[in-house]
């Protein structure tokens, strides 16, 4: 028997559901809420919101949250405390997170041994547990409420609306939060022209790096005359420092499964299949346990909500081939083969997975999906810039003191986000680029700190957009290395059908090596140029076509370092070993053996009190006798 | 269909909907160099991945170039094919495709006739500006097929060619990256696999990769040892392809000259195995009718279909992959052999020599025919009844070795008593050649009339599969035609699945027929060649005044003073043969009690077998879940070794090389058993700059292994990984199912101790 068998089913069980959501809500007693709240009801009531995912989860916040539970109950508070695990808060530098609502404490770094003073100390001592409190270095002030830290600040969250909010693996808790309501509106009061014409209008891009307008996709595969046409989740997330779909997917399955069905009755498929990377086993059971549930709800399956429409997804793994993220070469393992691209035109949305019309869409961009029905384009569209509406999640990683996700508007700037958001640079330290768009982007430096982010501008300045990774560097980065770590990713994750990217990306990479190994030549570096150049002109694929990005934007940006190791074999960031020298200053040298103890491989001679030396030829720069050293002695060239 | 107007190179060109720009160009004269693309229509062969780059151009408003093979002409387009951009794409891609090539142009075996060369010289490459690491492989030496995979340029046409067109699969791409490459499955010796030995691949492939193994040498050596009496026998499809290596129209058969040449090549005696072909015709002919007879008799296994076995691609093919059909195979020898055999016995009697002083060579367009040759049944005590054979293209070397001009050799005739044949025999060489050679006699000696027609258009053509039901005096006889193993294995399957009714079946495993064999001069893709050689013989036929194999007197004179009759005891002892079943039974080991190693091999047990097979039957053994069987499948078994790999290939009945194709491809399965611990470090970008290099070293360092391998007690395997997704917490360590996250090397130490401790 469905659980919902119509929209006024969906409506009802709506209402009844609301309870769960009102303490969770910034403002319970808002008009909003007002119609189901009765302050009675959540009087002394408490949740306890606990991120349970990603990297919180290996920093033991299962234990935690056990220990919450029996410190809870040691407490006799189990009427009065809820623990919910939720998805991703995006604080990721701060987690495990535990988010007290109805009044918005916010919680950081909570350990399980942690979880007995915490009970105690905010419900029966009734006072904030001030060392768990966020500390705003800059200001020095402890924050309490999430809003009014200014890495939450600047943030608009209509993809991640329910990660932290909701228990993922309840659907109730997903339809508490108007959970499905797109879908019923979609299917009972618009065609699906209309529905594919407020996506146009929205002007949502995609948000896997193409950023081709979504609706427009959705159109073509309409139009596509081939049947049985075919809806996918490109969830193979393959950007090394990009983790917001894998946020999104296992904070908010839900949202995913909602937006495919509304894809699925606008383009005329029946059939959706999610295409999600076999590194992810925790979302890949997380979208296992939702599917069920939906199709138990009667959300998926036959004559959905009573209509015509019916829609099915299933689950296709991913085995570890980043080129899978690109939609013909994932169109073609789902097809149970090699992972190789093909040659577009035909596009997928006419030939796509055994041939037929197939949607390829990105997890962001469905999370975005259901909002834009509910509230309207025009709402979304006044978010973002001209070009580029809405909002876009963005991983930021690296040597930045706020690491985590964050969703901001377009239209932002690198300085909001690195210094705003991110909280400037990790152990004080100078910025030197950011790199966006993963291995397929190119370099931000300190010039670009006030370009508004958008599809186009990123594109201009030589990087792009991308999946939304942004890794942040600084004085310690060598930009020839980065570079060279980006194509050896590359050479790697090729699949290697065509010349250029096969064969040229493995020439750019050796050429790179060359240099960080101080055998590069001037005429390497013109090299490097025509060579990517051809390669971005020639190859097949996205892949092959972004390749040389992170070498031709460092070549643009960060010329000096190029020429440093080429010309005098030298590395200014002091980061490639053979071009870095360590050398121990014999007037600071006290002889205390210290170096000479914790140097891997005894490169370092030396009789007590007397000057140690290092050996270059044996020195493998690993950098612990620099660590190690307290006289300052040791110095790095 | 619409018609288009775009411009190329400042030309304007019309063209109906559905043009490529490449066809598009060659329409007013702008030939585009290619080097993967190959289309051969009638055969219904495309190559066309679109990989090598090389016919890039420049289309006004794209962004990036395209190719030029693929792209479809659109109304109003502006096409440029050879400004300075896409030239100097054009000529780095040839570059960057010889960087990673053998110089070895001089002594390869493609020398002078290879499209990379072509290419290359066309486009004036004079300096590789971008030299770096080339991929190597070990050669592989098969008695047909000889792969040097150094040469390989990643084309994909043999790929194509044998799993689309043949539907074999010995070989298929394996590895990702600068290390992808055709091969076989786990890259064995093709001997080991499935191959049939058919040398489609050879025939299309570019450039040197692939050849037929050479018995030129030992050809010359054997005519120089005056001890030794050569003969040479040369099939119909050689004297049809021959001229056109030297100039000639390839519509002439020159067999007058290709006796001339043989001679002065040095051969003792020369032999026609058309023939031998008038003589396959009367014993095959025979052994039909005797078939049918028993069919009409109503006797229980009356073995029909008859299957022509005169190809040995084919025979391969049957006793590999439907070995149920065996029975069905005529007994008859190819005319290759039945030749050998009359040679070293009636022949060698006549010169009062002993066998093993007379050397058969065979001039042929088959390298099958060189494994053919080897086989066990067709030697008599240790002496082969064909000694060597020669693909046509070695004969055009020897040739060449004389210096003579060919198209001033005089005609010469064949030497009697082997050197008439009629045009039955003749047709052996084109698809449908063989079977309308079987109803000129059949038809005579099952009615006692001669046939209403001689030529039978039916029965022609380069349509994959002919059907046509030949009225024999009242009685309808259905015959089957395939050329292609792909179509020949349509005809299997229908037999065997009981949706056909043919009396007999002739196949050629390879397209157009022998005409189109593995060794004969390359077509480049130009089918009008093959097409042409076809033509060639049916007119020789058509010229020739005996026309039909029963006819000819000097077979007629063979069984007079030596065979006795067709089938008889005579016959059957030097002219037919047996089969053998080769199918690899995969899943069949010797059972333990568990899973245990022996000589590097690993032997599952019956249950792990069976549970194995569960799961691809879980998937209702559909190749599209191959990915999700073999998650599941390592799941199981911790690694995907070859056993394993098999038992899939097997269940999903794909090939093996396409199923390690897919395992090689994926950086998630892996061939070796990780430790018990499996330790992956991630090395994604945001860990790497929070310093996971570092980690990954101390591991290395406390574990004494390198990236890849295992420890030696089996506890620990190091591995990297490309992001796990947990970026805010880098670096990031999995050890088997548990994460350690904000990794440095000094945790390194604890890491461990947490599962020594276990």
């Amino acid at each position: 028997m469905k659980k919902i068998q119509t929209p006024a089913d969906l409506q009802q069980l709506y209402e009844s559901l609301r309870k769960l959501m009102r303490i969770r809500e910034t403002d319970p007693y808002s008009e909003e809420n007002s119609a189901f709240t009765s302050p009675k009801e959540i009087q002394n009531k408490s949740i306890l919101l606990v991120c349970g995912r990603g990297g919180c989860k290996a920093s033991q916040s299962d234990m935690l949250i056990e220990k919450l539970q029996s410190a809870i109950r040691k407490e006799g508070l189990e009427e009065q405390i809820q623990v919910i695990l939720t998805g991703c808060f995006g604080f990721c530098a701060q987690g495990p997170i535990v988010k007290v609502v109805p009044d918005n404490t916010f919680y950081v770094q909570v350990k399980p041994e942690d979880a007995d003073e915490l009970i105690h100390t905010h419900f029966v001592k009734k006072m904030y547990m001030e060392r768990l409190l966020y500390l705003d270095a800059d200001r020095n002030q402890v924050i309490r409420n999430p809003e009014q830290m200014s890495f939450y600040k600047p943030q608009m969250r209509i993809a991640l609306r329910n990660c932290g909010m909701i228990n993922p693996e309840s659907i109730d808790e997903y339809i508490a939060r108007n959970g499905y309501a797109a879908l019923a509106k979609v299917l009972t009061q618009s065609t699906p022209e209309e529905v594919i014409h407020e996506i146009i209008e929205s002007g949502l891009r995609g948000r896997g790096g193409g950023g081709f307008p979504t609706g427009l996709k959705w159109q073509i595969t309409r139009k596509a005359v081939k049947s049985p046409k075919y809806v996918v989740c490109n969830a193979d997330e393959g950007d090394p420092g990009a983790f917001m779909d894998r946020s999104i997917l296992e904070g908010d399955p839900h949202s995913i499964i909602e937006a495919m069905a509304i894809n699925g009755y606008c383009t005329g498929a029946a059939k959706g299949l999610v295409y999600i990377r076999a590194e992810y086993p925790m979302a890949v059971e997380g979208l296992r346990i939702a599917i069920s549930q939906a199709t138990e709800y009667g959300l998926l399956g036959k004559n959905i909500m009573g209509t015509d429409f019916s829609f099915d997804i299933d689950i296709k793994y991913g085995a570890g081939a980043f080129v899978c993220g690109e939609e013909t070469a994932l169109i073609h393992s789902m097809e149970g083969k090699r992972g190789e691209a093909t040659v577009k035109p035909p596009f997928p949305s006419e030939e796509g997975y055994l041939g037929f019309p197939t949607n390829v869409n990105n997890v962001e961009t469905f999370a975005n999906i259901p909002t834009i029905i509910l509230k309207g384009a025009e709402w979304y569209n006044k978010i973002g810039t001209e070009k580029s509406k809405g909002t876009k999640v963005f991983a930021l990683a690296g040597k930045i003191n706020n690491v985590g996700l964050i969703e901001v508007p377009m239209g932002i700037t690198l300085r909001e986000i690195i210094y705003g958001i991110g909280g400037g640079i990790k152990n004080g330290k100078k910025f030197k680029a950011i790199q966006t768009g993963g291995p397929s982007g190119g370099c931000l430096t300190e010039k670009h700190l006030d370009l508004p982010i958008e599809y186009d501008t990123l594109q201009a300045a030589g990087s792009m957009m991308g999946s939304g990774g942004m890794i942040v560097m600084d004085e310690d980065d060598c930009m020839v290395a980065m570079a060279q770590f980006y194509l050896g990713f590359t050479v790697e994750e090729s699949c290697g059908k065509c010349s250029p990217c096969r064969i040229g990306n493995k020439r750019l990479f050796e050429i790179l090596n060359k240099i960080t190994s101080g055998k590069g030549t001037e005429e390497d570096l013109r090299k490097l140029r025509d060579l990517g150049q051809v390669i971005k002109d020639t190859s097949l694929c996205g892949l092959g076509q972004t390749s040389p990005n992170p070498v031709l934007s460092t070549l643009d940006n960060f010329y000096d370092e190029y020429v440093a190791h080429v010309t005098e074999q030298r590395c200014p960031a002091h980061q490639c070993r053979d071009l870095t020298v360590y050398y121990i200053n014999p007037k600071k040298c006290t002889g205390c053996t210290l170096c000479a103890h914790v140097c891997p491989v005894h490169a370092i001679v030396g009789e007590r009190k007397a000057t140690h030396i290092i050996d270059p030829n044996i020195c493998i720069r690993c950098g612990s006798c620099l660590e190690k050293c307290r006289f300052g002695a040791i110095y790095v060239y | 269909m619409g018609i288009i107007k775009l411009t190329i190179d400042n030309k304007e060109v019309i063209v109906p909907e559905g043009t490529t720009i490449l066809e598009a160009s060659k329409s007013v004269g702008i030939k585009i160099p290619t080097l993967c693309f190959m289309k051969l229509d009638e055969l219904h062969y495309e190559n066309s991945p679109g990989s090598c780059r090389i016919c890039v151009v420049e289309i006004a408003g794209n962004k990036k170039l395209m190719p030029s093979c693929k792209t479809l002409c659109a109304e109003g387009m502006v096409v440029r094919t050879h400004n300075p951009r896409v030239l100097n794409a054009r000529r780095t891609i040839m570059e960057l495709i010889l960087s990673n090539h053998p110089f070895e142009c001089l002594t390869c075996r493609k020398n002078g006739q290879c499209e990379l060369q072509n290419v290359a010289s066309e486009l004036g490459i004079r300096e590789i500006r971008y030299p770096g690491e080339k991929s190597t492989f070990s050669p592989d030496v098969s008695p047909a097929i000889v792969r040097d995979l150094d040469k390989c340029i990643m084309c994909r046409r043999c790929e194509t060619m044998c799993n689309s067109v043949q539907s074999v699969g010995a070989i298929s791409a394996i590895n990702r990256g600068f290390n992808s490459i055709i091969s076989t499955g786990f890259g064995e010796d093709i001997e080991l696999g499935n191959c049939t030995y058919c040398g489609q691949c050879v025939a299309i492939c570019p450039v040197g990769a692939l050849g037929g193994k050479s018995s030129v040498d030992q050809v010359l050596d054997v005519l120089a040892d005056s001890s030794k009496v050569v003969v040479a026998q040369t099939a119909p499809a050689v004297r049809t392809a021959l001229g056109k290596a030297f100039g000639m129209e390839s519509d002439q058969v020159v067999t007058g000259k290709m006796v001339s040449a043989l001679r002065a090549i040095g051969f003792n005696y020369v032999f026609d195995t058309d023939f031998a072909a008038d003589l396959t015709i009367m014993e095959e002919g025979t052994e039909l009718l005797g078939r049918l007879t028993n069919l009409i008799e109503g006797k229980a296994d009356a073995r029909i279909p008859l299957m022509t076995s005169c190809c040995p691609g084919w025979v391969n093919f049957v006793e590999q992959n439907y070995p149920e059909l065996i029975e069905n195979l005529s007994t008859a020898k190819s005319p290759q052999q039945m030749m050998g055999a009359v040679i070293k016995n009636y022949f060698a009697k006549k010169l009062n020599r002993p066998r093993k002083d007379i050397v058969v060579v065979s001039l042929m367009p088959c390298l099958a025919k060189k494994y053919e040759c080897m086989r066990e049944d067709m030697s008599d005590e240790g002496d082969p009844d064909v000694n060597y054979v020669l693909y046509t293209r070695e004969l055009v070397r020897l040739i060449r070795f004389t210096n003579v001009d060919f198209q001033s050799l005089p005609e010469s005739d064949f030497d009697s008593p082997l050197g008439e044949s009629t045009g039955a025999g003749t047709i052996f060489g084109a698809t449908g050649g063989v079977m309308e050679a079987v109803v000129r006699t059949a038809y005579s000696i099952y009615t006692g009339k001669p046939a209403p027609k001689i030529d039978f258009q039916e029965l022609r053509g380069f349509e994959g599969i002919k059907k046509a039901t030949i009225d024999f005096d009242g009685v309808q006889i259905k015959l089957g035609i395939a050329h292609g193993l792909g179509n020949a294995r349509k005809l299997a399957e229908s037999i065997l699945n009981g949706t056909s009714d043919f009396h007999a079946v002739e196949v050629m495993a390879c397209p157009g027929g022998c005409i189109g064999g593995g060794g004969q001069p390359f077509h480049h893709g130009d089918m009008s060649v093959i097409k042409k050689r076809a033509a060639a013989l049916y007119d020789a036929d058509q010229q020739k005044s005996l026309r039909k194999s029963h006819e000819n007197p000097s077979v007629q004179k063979l069984y007079a003073d030596f065979l006795g009759t067709p089938c008889g005891p005579v016959s059957h002892k030097l002219l037919h043969t047996h089969y053998t079943n080769r199918r690899k039974i995969v899943g069949v080991y010797p059972v333990y009690h568990e899973s245990t190693k022996e000589n590097g091999a690993i032997c599952l047990s019956a249950s792990t077998i069976e549970t194995l097979k569960t799961i691809c039957g879980k998937f209702n053994n559909d190749p599209k879940e191959l990915i999700n069987i073999l998650h599941a499948v390592q799941e199981l078994v911790g690694y995907l070794p070859k056993e394993v790999q098999e038992i899939v290939a097997e269940q999903l009945r794909i090939p093996l090389s396409k199923v390690y194709g897919v395992v090689t491809f994926y950086s998630f399965f892996t061939m070796a058993p990780k430790g018990k611990y499996p330790i992956s470090v991630c090395l994604g970008t945001a860990c790497y700059v929070r310093g996971a290099e570092k980690v990954l070293d101390e591991f290395k360092n406390l574990l004494k292994i390198k990236v890849g391998e295992t420890t030696a007690d089996g506890l620990f395997s190091l591995d990297c990984l490309r992001c796990v997704g947990a970026c805010g917490f880098s670096p990031v360590v999995l050890v088997g199912k548990k994460v350690y996250v904000r990794m440095t090397p000094e945790k390194v130490r604890d890491v461990l101790n947490d599962f020594y401790s276990l």
